[in-house]
């Protein structure tokens, strides 16, 4: 990866611009003025002072935004950095991600947001987007000071990693959220009865490992959604994994309740069956569940009734990974894979049109987060992605931007690759 | 090198051949002298992570009649909490210099890692029981039990009683007897049952005693209190009551029946102690076929003929 400011002048030529409001693909030339959309349109001429970069089968679409994303920070820097995390969101064509308050010690106090904040502002390669806790320690049981933690910088709140059990405590929490107009983002799962490390079914039993009954997280998402209802609160249900749990909220929205909600694209790559050799790279949290399962994700992200793909980024150390299955930790790095394995399974598979995809990874999560999309039009930022459909990559150990490997898809040969991000003045080339 | 980590790694040729070399080494054990010269020099390690008598005094005598070095290594529960990893100790091992490692731990696919890091190295890694996986030497000295009673497993009908859904016996012991064409019951409350059982092609019986007279073997688990985090059963009374084998129970078995458990034995739990003066509770007699095939299975693994 490549890292260079941006020339005075820099013309895209001959891309397709992915016209996210016209629904459109459009060959167009862009010129890029000291960080800032000169121009747009058809044979721009080319000067003396222009560098030209031919992207000639490009498409061109704005910065995508995570949801979802372990930067580590503060406490386990061993694992990822805002540098390494921020760059390797880059690297992935994100521009904005959230950074999710399960760190050591957990995102619970304003000055802890200000300090990520500031810290990200030191690299600068792209926003970040802290989401702060929802209770003191990620306990669950005495709410934060939201206020503090907005006017910090946090966007949404939320216990990750620990849904919080007291159906009380939650209903307080939402109601509190409500006064700052602070989305909840909820981890659903009903960990009384999820004491296991992989789906339970007949795999589970095959391989000998404790099961993860799929309807820990559809009993968490019935309720969630039911509370924030009941108190008119915005809530969030985060890498949403299974079927039941689809059909419970297809239910939902039928009935007007309001709730948004993301899947991770190894929910819908991936399956149970994957889990060969007790490869810790296939443990996540919630565990990857049937072929059925997978595809009902698939059904729901073209019905619309998921919002967004998230990452789920989740860095870990190899000497973390490379233990037994039971006390390896639960995910998988996913910044870098997350567009290209949904651009090859969604796209490529007639699942979604391009511009479907990108509402999941552009304009629902803006909307979710309640925060303005850069858009590429002439006068605004450039924050654009350069992203070659008809390309192959192949994700192998030397390209991994992330400072953590804990991958399923190591070596793995995509159809697409993202060529280039320009973002804050500078571009990234991979 | 060839491991043994699962029952599913053996097909039926070798698991015959295992009880062929079983039935050799046997004749073995019941010489004065106990041993045979076949891996003079060899060295193999018994790594158990769990308490264990008879299975590591099995292995140990296992490999000491076939005058290979054995060295046991026990973890007391406070040594792993001390933090070496998996790894590490694999490393130190490797650098001692054995030539088999029998490895029993508490979480299901340790064996299966400890191979999978020993891709490049002329060692085995025998599976002595993982987690609530598998416990493939249980399952091949229970089926070499029943072979030497009846030479043949067609349409042998064993029953199984017990927390089938957490034992690794239970595990390894319905797949070598599929494999083998026996028909499988089990029994036990629901809350001992894997969820979607019906895709282990095994009978399910709540009440085992209205054909207690159809069975060929009868094998009663151990009632595993250690593995639980919390009480799975109402009472030690009720769960006698309604799956413990009694008296009256073998009574109503064949004349020629086998009735066995994988030991140790909860007594007044699983069984009444009454039965084990009943000519057919080869309890004993298990532990005694334990040591060769065990003998069976190292020897076989060092002659890469599995």
């Amino acid at each position: 990866m490549k890292i260079e400011n941006l020339p005075e002048y820099l013309l895209l030529k001959n891309g397709i611009l992915i016209d996210l409001d016209k629904k459109e693909k459009r060959e167009v030339d862009i010129l890029i003025k000291e960080g800032k959309i000169e121009k747009i349109s058809k044979g721009i001429e080319k000067k003396d002072k222009f560098i030209i970069l031919d992207i000639k089968d490009c498409y061109i679409f704005p910065g995508l935004i995570d949801l979802h994303t372990h930067l580590r920070t503060p406490g386990r820097e061993d694992e990822e950095t805002i540098e390494t995390g921020t760059k390797a969101a880059i690297a992935g064509g994100f521009t904005k991600i959230c950074c999710l308050p399960n760190t050591e010690p957990p995102l619970d106090n304003e000055s802890l947001i200000t300090y990520l904040i500031a810290e990200n502002k030191k690299y600068n390669y792209c926003d970040l987007y802290p989401i702060a806790c929802a209770t003191k320690r990620r306990e669950g049981k005495e709410i934060c000071d939201y206020y503090l933690l907005k006017k910090a910088g946090a966007v949404a709140i939320s216990d990750d990693g620990a849904a919080i059990s007291s159906s009380q405590v939650l209903r307080l929490v939402l109601e509190y959220s409500k006064t700052f107009d602070l989305p909840y983002f909820s981890h659903c799962e009903d960990k009384e009865l999820a004491q296991g490390v992989i789906n339970e079914s007949f795999i589970s039993y095959q391989l000998g490992l404790r099961g993860i009954p799929d309807i820990s997280e559809t009993i968490f998402a019935f309720r969630d959604v039911l509370i924030a209802n009941y108190v008119k609160s915005k809530i969030h249900l985060c890498h949403i994994s299974s079927k039941k749990t689809i059909q419970i909220l297809r239910f939902l929205k039928e009935n007007n309740y309001q709730f948004t909600c993301e899947t991770a694209p190894h929910y819908f790559t991936l399956t149970e069956k994957d889990i060969k050799n007790y490869d810790t790279n296939y443990k996540v949290n919630p565990p990857l569940k049937k072929e059925e399962d997978k595809e009902e994700i698939k059904k729901a992200l073209r019905e619309g009734l998921i919002d967004a793909i998230a990452s789920d980024h989740a860095p870990h150390l190899l000497a973390e990974k490379e233990q037994d299955f039971e006390n390896a930790p639960f995910g998988i790095i996913g910044l870098e894979t997350c567009f290209l394995l949904s651009y090859e399974e969604l796209v490529l598979k007639g699942n979604l049109t391009i511009f479907e995809l990108l509402e999941k990874f552009i304009t629902n999560p803006a909307k979710i987060l309640g925060i303005e999309i850069n858009k590429i039009k002439e006068n605004n930022e450039a924050e654009i992605v350069i992203f070659s459909p008809k390309e192959k990559y192949i994700y192998s150990e030397d390209k991994v931007v992330s400072k953590s490997k804990n991958t399923p898809f190591l070596n793995k040969e995509f159809s697409g690759r993202i060529k280039a991000v320009i973002n804050k003045n500078k571009i990234f080339y991979f | 090198m060839k491991h043994l980590l699962s029952i599913n790694d053996l097909s039926e040729k070798d698991i015959y051949k295992i009880f062929d070399y079983a039935s050799q080494f046997e004749e073995v054990l019941k010489r004065p002298i106990p041993v045979v010269p076949s891996l003079r020099g060899k060295t193999i390690l018994t790594l158990f992570y769990e308490p264990s008598t008879r299975t590591q005094t099995s292995f140990t005598l296992a490999g000491k009649r076939l005058s290979c070095d054995v060295i046991n290594f026990s973890f007391s529960t406070s040594s792993i909490l001390k933090g070496e990893s998996l790894l590490d100790t694999l490393k130190n091992i490797l650098k001692m210099k054995v030539d088999g490692i029998i490895v029993r731990h508490s979480v299901a696919g340790v064996p299966h890692f400890l191979a999978h890091h020993l891709e490049k190295e002329n060692i085995f890694v025998i599976n002595a029981g993982d987690g609530i996986n598998e416990h493939p030497t249980q399952a091949l000295l229970d089926a070499y039990t029943i072979y030497k009673k009846f030479k043949d497993f067609n349409n042998l009908k064993i029953l199984i009683i017990g927390d089938i859904k957490h034992s690794r016996v239970a595990h390894s012991d319905i797949l070598i007897f599929k494999k083998l064409g026996c028909k499988v019951f089990v029994s036990c409350p629901y809350s001992f049952l894997p969820v979607e059982f019906e895709k282990m092609d095994v009978v399910y019986l709540p009440d085992f005693r209205e054909k207690l007279s159809d069975f060929d073997c009868v094998i009663a688990l151990r009632v595993q209190k250690e593995r639980h985090n919390f009480s799975y059963l109402s009472s030690i009374r009720e769960y006698h009551l309604l799956y413990g084998i009694k008296k009256e129970d073998l009574n109503k078995m064949k004349k020629n029946a086998l009735l066995m458990h994988p030991g140790p034995v909860n007594w007044e739990v699983e069984l009444s102690y009454e039965v084990l003066k009943d000519e057919r509770c080869v309890i004993l007699d298990q532990v005694f076929n334990g040591v060769a095939i065990r003998m069976a299975i190292i020897f076989l693994l060092f002659q890469e003929k599995l």
